[in-house]
């Protein structure tokens, strides 16, 4: 989460460049923390359920949600730069 | 036996689970978190590589000519979206295996990184050396 944090707040480097749509990834980053905080219980309470009683299933959501929000926070910084 | 039972079971799926991770059984669930660890780790490395790209764009204009430091940015900045591409490739293989029991997937990823890192090392080398 904190890395996460970190690195989409680099992006704040471009807000001489491109103004204030430099904040949307940063902001759409701290939307993106905030849910993986607020659901970060509940899904370990899931997971320690599920190797109690030997019976759980994949978090696909959360994996492909995670990789997604880093892909795209990657490929705007990429576009950002070409563009400066 | 009883495990067997309710691991074959096993909690209901949704369509994107279905459609992603077709067919075979839950695997057991302390694999299936093993292999989320290992993803987690591979998206950290991912982030680090960004954060790295990001930092050469930002405070390597002492140390680079403007050409190259933008070329060494993108350059590990297109790593990190492939890194974290391939980590979620690496985890639905892994975990498609397991479902299946068959043999664990030989990492895609671990020859790449060694590979780009030891390049890496290789062009700041050159460019020390020139400056």
């Amino acid at each position: 989460m904190l890395a996460f944090l970190v690195v989409s707040s680099l992006f704040l480097r471009w807000a001489g460049v491109f103004g204030p749509v430099a904040l949307i990834p940063a902001v759409v980053s701290v939307a993106v923390v905030i849910g993986i905080h607020a659901t970060q219980r509940r899904r370990y309470h899931q997971q320690s359920q599920g190797v109690l009683l030997s019976q759980s299933s994949a978090d696909l959501p959360a994996i492909l949600l995670l990789a997604g929000a880093v892909i795209i926070m990657a490929g705007m910084e990429i576009v950002a730069l070409l563009l400066s | 036996m009883s495990d067997e039972k309710t691991r074959a079971g096993g909690p209901r799926r949704s369509r994107l689970a279905e459609s992603l991770l077709p067919g075979g059984e839950e695997p057991d669930p302390r694999f299936s978190l093993a292999n989320e660890r290992t993803f987690l780790a591979w998206i950290r490395t991912s982030l680090a590589v960004t954060a790295g790209g990001l930092g050469v764009e930002a405070f390597g204009a002492t140390i680079f000519h403007e050409t190259w430091r933008k070329i060494l940015a993108i350059g590990l900045l297109t790593m990190g979206v492939i890194l974290a591409a391939s980590a979620v490739q690496r985890w639905l293989n892994v975990e498609r295996a397991m479902r299946h029991k068959e043999p664990l997937p030989i990492p895609f990823l671990l020859p790449f990184l060694a590979f780009t890192a030891a390049a890496g090392a290789v062009v700041m080398i050159v460019i020390i050396l020139e400056r």
